[in-house]
């Protein structure tokens, strides 16, 4: 309207002055005015008049009346319609003007368009409805029941007639105006209605009420509480025999209780949900409440009463409890909290400042009914029914939220309390409750405990950050399932540096807490490696670990990303500190869905709770909340852990040559470095066979070294002699009386890994590699001995030479069968093709752990399938009697080699000469023994791996069919 | 530390499949013909020690003997671009130039008259290596120079390096047809006595089977000594590869040795190799599909044998090795071994395991092949008797006629007699007859009735 009144601001001003002194009263240059005026001025600066559309107003009026129509409400349609049509029918000189006066009547009322129609006795039309004062002027209520109950009452028992003598001296107030039920009674004592000639159909009446008892058989208070005709609704008679009967109340004088109205009790309830003392409920020494017995009301029985009050008592102990640990831990300054304890309380804390609202809310609806109520004369409905009806929602979370706290013992916050724990329960219970919630579909409770949790985990989630992205531990209190390790603590950096706290990792991350454990380990091997490093990427563009989660979770949850931005683009504010937890923060923080979800949920729960519940769980019926949850951590979580891994990996192979050290391993413990290991083990068996090795045992390192560096300029460059020691062990003293096999058995070959590789090759890969080795040296040991044995036979000449040559080769050929078949299965089938298998593995590998795993997987497979696991123990046993015969077939035929002989003197041979058939004789016969041996010890094996393959060992199938 | 092998060529088919040879080792080991190291072949990984050394300008010098009686061959050598390779001290040439004229007692004889010459090549060579393995002997058994003074050569190593190991190459004549050489017989009977007695093994050669595989594999009706040396020189390479690309496994030569031959007699080894793909043959050049499987049972098929013998029934293997190059799997390797087990592709000897033993090798970086695996079978077969029995009745047809004996009689060997015939002949028929005891079940007491 203000659009069409002329432009020149002075005008403007001067109307707007008019305007204000019209509506408020103010007197022009007051602070009132001015204050008025400063606010319109705004308005209208930033306001933008439209021109009022006449149809539009119409349609709107039109609707109005057909509201009234709808609504019984004839007589105000009829007369809103005539008015409309009167006014309409005016032709003024400017013609919009009905029109805008109309649309200001729209605008200044409370949008009666909009409003949901609430009926209240006050509003229906009085014509239309019977009154008792039209029944009573036909039918007078007589009888002694009709007089005032309290006057009864108190004439029959001596006491004070007046209510307002109170045994309990409250200090609430409790100043029912009982006076204005006095003239009303006095109204319908009204002589001429007693002497209504319908009497006896009064009488008849009052006989059926159902409260009404039959003479004698109730107690003295019987018929102390009459039917009061002037106040049909009031339930006081039936609730004066019900409380006869309850066995609760029975002994209690009855001037004992103060009936008073339930428009008090409402204000009592509210001040113990505000958290004041009330004079209805007291406090019991746990710091629980219960309510008063001695305050009652007139229409409800003092059990039911009691029962109502109860709950309220309870609501409120919940309340209170949660109020004061908030409370506590925000404003407490002398004991250092728990961040996430901290965050918790902030959490909790805005809960019930959000409740207290609502409960201000309640007290000014409260208010205008105390208001209205003497002035209508007529009974609004403020019942405490209502109240808990109302509030029931929130209340409901209020005490699951104090039961939650019962549950975790919190308000017993020790500080010496473990920190860890007590962060990881307060997690834990949030989570298993928003589980609990779902499940049970309950929706309202779910966005509440949702909301509380990401705000508790926030401070949670950044020592994670700060740990997964520096690998730093910022934890001054403790609460993280990472720690440092005591720094006596022996074991390997990776291992013992720092420790996984399984039992205090909250259960929404056990199933990432190794891989952010890992992560920030990482990290510090990193650093430690080079300072300097660049850290890896963020793999989440900048945003902080809680917020991608959460940006996450909300996407996963099928809610839309852009009011995830849109809350972005507001202010970002870390997680509230002490007493800092307010409504509008946690808009800031959290998605405008959650907020709208728990606001609209909460206010219309009775009305909405069924459609919001649906949309709700359609949005996440493909996936719970907790997996949705988790999946968001889990996804940023490896992400950044695999881009840690690889970048560490990368480093590994890069910087640490990772690469060329496990070649090495191989090349030296495997003996894949033929060109190396092959002269350095006849080397070896030279000194063994000789005893040298016995005495001068340091000489293997040098004849190592010397062997490598014959190699050098080839592609065994990576092999460094200085990082292999190789020694006997657990032979001094006796290596002189021990044999060939004990002497190789006893070799020990110690790598010096460097760090970090050490982390992955441990002593104990190594104490693997080494056995590895020396059954390898046990087989190469075997076939030297047979290799080197006069094999060539070249001088062999002569039919018994022959034969015995024969028989010498059929045992030989035997064992060099199955020793050169041992021998390239474990190179061949088993070295070279896990070898190639793990080294084209670690390529992939995405950090520490995966390098650890592989290469223990690597190295264990190697054992297993060599035989060599203790549970094979007894099969390897068994083919190893092979690799002794070898040797003994060895030294058999060096026992008897002839060309022996011929360096003694000829005298010698010429005395031996006749005995050397005999000699033919007893080597044929010591070959036939050990060629039985050979064929049996063959045999068993043969068939112990066959017996093996046949029961799934499949890759001993080729084994036992090449040794055979 | 290296175990070096020293190679002897012996008469002009030494020679020429000598140069084929080093030609061969120089392409795959990155060398050029003047020896001097390809800048493409810095990093090759390999062995080249086993048969070079290198020179104060690090040039590589073959550890090789180049003998011969006569000098078109050695000549030939000179003149072409692998002159500058050899080291001109371990040349030699008669100084008459005569040649053996395929006397097998004239080759002898020479031979004792440059015992000195030779032998002190064969020490400076011996005392240049820091580990010596053996010596390998590249000739043929039918000729002149080759047989006699290669026979010489061989009783000359044994003597002096007794616990040195002798690999000869040795190439046979084709007995199916009437040779040039007349007295083929009598030459190959007197150089199979020394190397049955005196060599650790011998691979034999066939001339006969050489030009079958060129007519058959490679398509060529008639292949040129350069050809067929091609083939040979292929497989000379493929043998030694495991030592001049060392692995985990077969490192030395006595190592493959020793797993092929049992017996000490039976020591003449056959060879197959697939897929032939000679870049000098095009027509050779379809390339198939080569697995582990595809390549060890190809190598099992007679047809792929580079010796022509006549297999009975009784026939047996009594060793394989297969040398498997290039890109193979391990655990290929393993099935197919037990493929080639359960279906019995191989007979091996009634008294002893099945020995069929694979080593894997890597192959050159600088000759590109189109196969992905190519093998090599190195195998000890009872079938070669009949090669050796073939040789026997033609020398026992000739000797009953006393037929061109004189020659030999000239010579100082015979001068007094021919006893050295019979005694080669019969060490060959023992040879013979030790083969025939390997076929038999009961090998160890097999003859000894007899006696």
């Amino acid at each position: 309207m203000l659009s069409a009144a002329p432009t020149n601001i002075a005008t403007r001003d001067a109307l707007l002055s008019e305007l204000i002194v019209q509506v408020t009263g103010f007197q022009v240059d007051s602070e009132s005015f001015l204050k008025c005026r400063r606010l319109a001025k705004k308005q209208i600066k930033v306001h933008r008049w439209q021109t009022t559309n006449e149809h539009e107003v119409i349609r709107q009026y039109g609707g109005l009346v057909e509201k009234f129509a709808v609504y019984s409400q004839d007589t105000k349609a009829d007369t809103l319609r005539k008015s409309l049509n009167s006014l309409l029918s005016l032709r003024p000189s400017y013609h919009f003007l009905i029109h805008d006066m109309l649309r200001l009547f729209l605008s200044l009322s409370e949008a009666p368009l909009r409003n949901i129609y609430h009926p209240c006795i006050g509003s229906m039309d009085a014509e239309s409805s019977l009154t008792w004062e039209d029944i009573t002027a036909e039918e007078p209520l007589t009888g002694s029941h009709w007089e005032d109950a309290t006057d009864e009452v108190d004439s029959d028992d001596g006491y004070s007639s007046d209510e307002s003598t109170k045994v309990c001296d409250s200090a609430v107030t409790l100043k029912e105006p009982v006076a204005d039920r006095q003239p009303r009674r006095q109204k319908h004592r009204n002589p001429d209605l007693l002497s209504n000639p319908n009497e006896s159909s009064q009488k008849e009446l009052e006989r059926r009420q159902y409260w009404t008892r039959e003479k004698g058989s109730y107690s003295l208070f019987a018929e102390d509480i009459s039917f009061d005709h002037q106040d049909p609704c009031s339930l006081a008679p039936s609730l004066a025999s019900h409380q006869q009967r309850d066995p609760r109340f029975f002994y209690r004088p009855a001037a004992s209780t103060v009936y008073t109205k339930e428009v008090d009790f409402v204000r009592e309830c509210l001040f113990l949900l505000s958290g004041f003392a009330t004079a209805v409920f007291r406090s019991r020494s746990d710091g629980s409440f219960e309510p008063v017995t001695d305050v009652t009301l007139k229409h409800l029985s003092e059990g039911a009463l009691h029962d109502l009050l109860q709950w309220f008592a309870d609501r409120g102990t919940a309340v209170q409890r949660v109020r004061s640990f908030a409370e506590s831990v925000c404003q407490s300054e002398q004991i250092a909290y728990p961040l996430t304890v901290q965050a918790f309380a902030s959490g909790l804390l805005s809960i019930v400042r959000d409740f207290d609202a609502t409960i201000t809310k309640e007290e000014k609806r409260f208010q205008e009914y105390a208001r209205k109520m003497p002035k209508s004369g007529q009974q609004e409905v403020t019942s405490l029914m209502a109240l808990g009806s109302r509030l029931s929602g929130k209340l409901d979370i209020l005490d699951d939220l104090s039961l939650m706290l019962e549950a975790l013992e919190i308000e017993k916050n020790e500080p010496y309390r473990d920190n860890a724990t007590w962060t990881t329960q307060i997690l834990s219970a949030q989570c298993t409750s928003i589980r609990h919630y779902e499940h049970t579909c309950q929706p309202v409770k779910v966005s509440v405990f949702v909301e509380l949790f990401l705000r508790t985990m926030k401070p949670y989630m950044d020592t994670i950050q700060n740990w997964m992205d520096t690998g730093k531990l910022d934890d001054p209190q403790e609460e993280f399932f990472v720690a440092s390790s005591n720094p006596n603590a022996t074991g390997d950096e990776w291992q013992s540096r720092y420790i996984l706290r399984e039992s205090v990792t909250p259960n929404f991350l056990t199933h990432v807490n190794a891989a952010i454990y890992v992560c920030g380990k990482s990290l510090n091997v990193i650093e430690q490696l080079d300072a300097s490093q660049v850290f890896p990427e963020l793999s989440r563009n900048g945003e902080s670990l809680y917020e991608a989660t959460v940006a996450s979770f909300i996407e996963g949850m099928g809610m839309n990303r852009k009011m995830k931005k849109r809350n972005e683009q507001q202010p970002s504010s870390q997680y509230p500190s002490k007493s800092t937890g307010t409504g509008s923060e946690i808009e800031q923080m959290f998605p405008k869905c959650f907020r709208a979800l728990i606001s609209v949920g909460i206010d219309q729960m009775d009305a909405e709770d069924a459609t919001i519940g649906v949309q709700f769980e359609q949005q996440h019926l493909w996936q719970s909340i907790d997996e949705c949850f988790r999946g968001a951590i889990r996804r940023h979580v490896l992400a950044q852990k695999a881009s840690v891994g690889r970048h560490l990996t990368s480093i590994l192979f890069r910087k640490c040559e990772l690469n060329d050290h496990l070649k090495s391993l191989q090349a030296v413990y495997f003996m894949t470095a033929g060109a190396v290991m092959h002269p350095f083990c006849l080397k070896l068996f030279e000194k063994v066979e000789s005893r040298e090795l016995c005495y001068e045992p340091h000489a293997l390192n040098a004849a190592f070294a010397e062997c490598l560096a014959s190699n050098a300029g080839t592609e065994l460059n990576h092999l460094d002699a200085r990082c292999f020691d190789i020694r006997l062990l657990n032979v001094e003293g006796r290596a002189a009386k021990s044999s060939s096999r004990e002497l190789l058995d006893a070799i020990n070959i110690h790598y010096q890994t460097p760090f970090p590789l050490n982390i992955i090759v441990t002593p104990a890969t190594i104490a693997i590699y080494n056995r590895i080795a020396r059954i390898l040296l046990a087989i190469k040991y075997a076939r030297h001995c047979l290799d080197t044995d006069d094999w060539r036979g070249r001088k062999a000449t002569g039919t018994s030479n022959l034969l015995l040559a024969r028989q010498r080769s059929a045992v030989k050929a035997r064992l060099m069968h199955f020793v050169a078949n041992l021998h390239a299965f474990f190179l061949s089938a088993v070295i070279h093709a896990e070898s190639k298998t793990f080294m084209e593995g670690i390529k992939s590998a995405q950090g520490m752990d995966d390098l650890i795993l592989m290469h223990d997987t690597f190295v264990c497979a190697v054992r297993d399938r060599c035989l060599l696991n203790e549970k094979a123990s007894k099969i390897w046993k068994q083919m190893s009697a092979p690799l002794e015969l070898s040797v003994e077939y060895a030294s058999l035929c060096k026992k008897y080699d002839p060309s022996a002989d011929q360096t003694r003197s000829s005298d010698y041979l010429r005395d031996v000469g006749v005995q050397s058939n005999e000699r033919d004789k007893q080597f044929a016969k010591d070959l036939k023994q050990l060629a039985r041996r050979v064929e049996e010890s063959v045999n068993f094996v043969k068939k112990a791996l066959e017996g093996l393959a046949s029961h799934g060992v499949q890759h001993l199938e080729a084994l036992a069919a090449s040794l055979a | 530390m290296p175990r070096e092998i020293i190679t002897l060529q012996a008469g002009q088919c030494g020679n020429q499949i000598g140069q084929e040879f080093w030609s061969l080792l120089c392409q795959e080991h990155g060398i050029s013909p003047d020896g001097t190291l390809e800048d493409f072949a810095t990093e090759g990984g390999d062995r080249k020690d086993v048969f070079f050394y290198q020179a104060d300008d690090e040039h590589y010098i073959p550890r090789a003997l180049l003998v011969d009686l006569e000098p078109r061959v050695i000549n030939n050598i000179l003149s072409s671009p692998y002159a500058n390779l050899y080291n001109p001290e371990n040349i030699f040439q008669s100084i008459d130039g005569g040649g053996a004229g395929n006397n097998w007692a004239a080759g002898y004889g020479r031979g004792e008259k440059i015992y000195e010459d030779i032998i002190e090549m064969i020490d400076r060579e011996a005392d240049g290596s820091d580990s010596l393995e053996g010596f390998m002997l590249l000739h043929s058994i039918a000729g002149g120079t080759g047989s006699g003074l290669g026979s010489y050569l061989l009783e000359t190593l044994n003597d002096r390096y007794p616990k040195k190991l002798i690999q000869t190459y040795s190439v046979f004549p084709n007995s199916q047809e009437t040779s040039d050489v007349v007295v083929q017989p009598y030459n190959s009977i007197l150089s199979l006595k020394r190397l049955t007695l005196n060599a650790d093994s011998v691979v034999v050669l066939d001339n006969a089977a050489l030009n079958r595989i060129a007519a058959d594999t490679l398509h060529i009706q008639n292949p040129t000594f350069a050809q067929t040396n091609q083939l040979v020189s292929t497989v000379m390479s493929a043998s030694t590869t495991t030592l001049r690309y060392p692995g985990y496994m077969n490192n030395d030569l006595v190592g493959i040795v020793a797993s092929l031959i049992p017996t000490p007699r039976c020591h003449y080894l056959q060879t197959s190799y697939t897929p032939f793909t000679g870049e000098q043959v095009d027509k050779a050049k379809s390339v198939r599909k080569t697995t582990v499987l595809d390549v060890m049972r190809r190598l099992l098929q007679p047809k792929n044998k580079m010796v022509s013998t006549n297999p009975s029934k009784k026939s047996c293997y009594i060793s394989i090795l297969n040398i498997i190059q290039g890109d193979a799997d391990p655990t290929e390797v393993h099935k197919s071994l037990m493929r080639i087990r359960e279906r019995r592709l191989a007979q091996f000897i009634p008294w002893g395991p099945a020995s069929i033993q694979v080593a894997l090798s890597r192959k050159s970086p600088y000759v590109p092949t189109a196969h992905r695996v190519s093998g090599l079978m190195l195998a000890n077969h009872t079938s070669i008797g009949s090669l050796f029995k073939r040789i026997c009745d033609q020398y026992d047809r000739l000797r009953k006629r006393n037929a061109f004996l004189e020659q030999y009689r000239r010579e100082a060997i015979f001068a007094d007699g021919l006893d050295e015939f019979d005694s080669s002949r019969e060490v060959v028929q023992e040879l013979i007859t030790e083969y025939e005891a390997c076929e038999s079940p009961d090998y160890i007491n097999w003859g000894a009735d007899d006696e």
